[in-house]
C-alpha cells in the first residue's frame, strides 16, 4: 500500500515532513566496527558472521571513508582468494550525509540492498544507519506505527510442507530472493518457519573420502526434510496488529518476517523490508523499484533488452499511474520456453 | 488488480523478449481499462445526477 493509500495525498505532505523532521544522527549508530584496507578478506567475513553485519565500512584509521565491504558482493564475485586485501573488494558506498532525509536513506537502503549504510561527511564516517534503525524510529510517528501490518503484509505468500525437502525449500527461496518460507500443513494452518540462513549447512555433505581401491568423491544435496529444520512455534501476528508491535518483535528477537495467520491459518507476511519501504514510500520520488529474478548467468544481454522494453512501457504506465515497484520472476519451462511472472 | 493495488500477471513464451513484450502489454491494457472504468464510473454518476 502506498503512503497516498495509507493517509491521503494531503496528509502525506504533513507526515512526510515530519517523518524527515526525524535526522539521521538521532537515529544512527555512533560506535560502529570498521575494517582496514589491507585486512584479509577472511578475517573481514569472520568478523562480519561474528557481528552479524552484511555490510562493514573500510577505514584506515576508523574515521575516514575508504570504502565498503558487502556480502553482496562477495558473493557476486567469483574465485576470490580468502586471502585477497579488503581494498581489493571494498566498493564506494552511495554518498548518504547527516543531512540526507531519511526517507531517502531508507530508500537507498531498499535500492542497494543493503542492511546498513555508513553516513559520512566530508569523507569522515559519522555512523552507521540499519534497517533496524528505520524501525525503531517507527514508534516516535503514531501515523506510522499505528498502522495494522494486514495494509503492508504480501498477502500472497510461498509456502512449504513439512514433508518437502530441505533442498527444494532452499532451491525456492533462492529463485525467489527470500530468506524463509513458512511452513504449513494440509489445512494451510502454520506449523513453523524454515530459514535460509539455518538450513543453508543442510544443502550439502562434506564430500565422502577417498578409500583404499575405491573413488568416491561426489557431493550431493542431504535429504532432510523441512519438518525437521524448521523451527516449530514461531513469532506469529495477527492481521491486526500494528506497524509498532511488528517492528518491535523483529528488534527484539533479531528476526527479518514475521507470518500473519488468523488462528494459525496463514494470511501474509511482513518483513523488515516492507516496513523500511513503508517509511521510504513517503519520499517525494520520480523513480520506480524493478526487480528481475530468475535470469541465468548467460542471460547478461536479455536483461539489458527486457530492461528497455519494461522502462519503456512503465513510462506509458506512468502518465497514469504512480507504479512504485516492478517485480519480474523468470522461470524455464523444460529447459526451452520461458515464462514470466511479476506482482 | 488486489486490493492493495498490485497487479499480477504472467506471459508464456518461447522468446523471453517477446515475452516481456506481452507480459508489458497486458499491464498496460489493465492501467488503460482500469482508467477508462474510472471515468465511465464518473459519468454515470453525473448523469444518475442529472435526472
Amino acid at each position: 500500500m502506498t503512503a497516498e493509500e495509507l493517509v491521503g495525498i494531503n496528509k502525506k505532505e504533513v507526515l512526510r515532513a515530519k517523518i524527515e523532521s526525524i535526522r539521521l544522527p538521532d537515529v544512527m549508530d555512533k560506535e560502529f566496527a570498521t575494517v582496514r584496507p589491507d585486512d584479509r578478506l577472511g578475517d573481514v567475513l569472520a568478523k562480519m558472521t561474528e557481528l552479524d553485519l552484511h555490510e562493514i565500512p573500510v577505514s584506515q584509521d576508523g574515521k575516514r571513508m575508504a570504502g565498503l565491504v558487502s556480502y553482496g558482493t562477495v558473493i557476486r564475485r567469483k574465485n576470490l582468494s580468502i586471502d585477497a586485501k579488503v581494498s581489493t573488494i571494498a566498493i564506494t558506498p552511495p554518498a548518504v550525509s547527516p543531512d540526507t532525509a531519511i526517507t531517502e536513506a531508507a530508500e537507498v537502503l531498499l535500492r542497494e540492498g543493503y542492511r546498513q549504510l555508513p553516513i559520512v561527511d566530508n569523507g569522515r564516517i559519522e555512523g552507521v544507519l540499519s534497517r533496524g534503525h528505520i524501525l525503531s524510529m517507527l514508534n516516535n510517528i503514531p501515523e506510522l506505527r499505528d498502522v495494522p501490518v494486514e495494509s503492508i503484509m504480501s498477502p500472497e505468500v510461498r509456502t512449504a510442507k513439512g514433508k518437502d525437502r530441505v533442498v527444494d525449500a532452499v532451491t525456492v527461496m533462492r529463485d525467489l530472493d527470500i530468506r524463509i518460507l513458512p511452513v504449513v500443513d494440509d489445512m494451510e494452518r502454520i506449523m513453523g518457519i524454515v530459514g535460509f540462513k539455518d538450513v543453508a549447512s543442510y544443502n550439502w555433505r562434506e564430500k565422502k573420502r577417498q578409500t583404499v581401491g575405491e573413488v568416491v568423491g561426489d557431493s550431493y544435496p542431504a535429504d532432510v526434510l523441512v519438518e525437521s529444520a524448521m523451527i516449530e512455534d514461531p513469532a506469529i501476528i495477527a492481521p491486526g496488529t500494528t506497524v509498532g508491535k511488528a517492528a518491535e518483535i523483529m528488534l527484539k528477537r533479531n528476526i527479518s518476517s514475521l507470518p500473519i495467520a488468523e488462528e494459525r491459518e496463514l494470511r501474509g507476511i511482513v518483513t523488515r523490508y516492507d516496513l523500511v519501504e513503508l517509511v521510504a514510500s513517503f519520499r517525494r520520488r520520480d523513480m520506480m523499484y524493478m526487480q528481475i529474478t530468475g535470469l541465468e548467468k548467460g542471460d547478461r544481454f536479455e536483461m539489458d533488452q527486457m530492461e528497455r522494453v519494461i522502462t519503456q512501457s512503465m513510462q506509458k504506465i506512468a502518465r497514469i499511474i504512480d507504479p512504485l515497484m516492478f517485480s519480474l520472476h523468470v522461470g524455464k519451462y523444460h529447459n526451452e520456453g520461458v515464462g514470466l511472472s511479476t506482482l | 488488480m488486489t486490493v492493495d493495488g498490485v497487479m499480477n500477471a504472467n506471459a508464456v513464451q518461447w522468446d523471453l523478449i517477446q515475452a516481456t513484450t506481452d507480459l508489458m502489454y497486458m499491464f498496460e491494457r489493465r492501467v488503460i481499462d482500469k482508467k477508462e472504468e474510472k471515468l465511465e464510473h464518473r459519468r454515470r454518476s453525473r448523469n444518475i445526477g442529472h435526472s
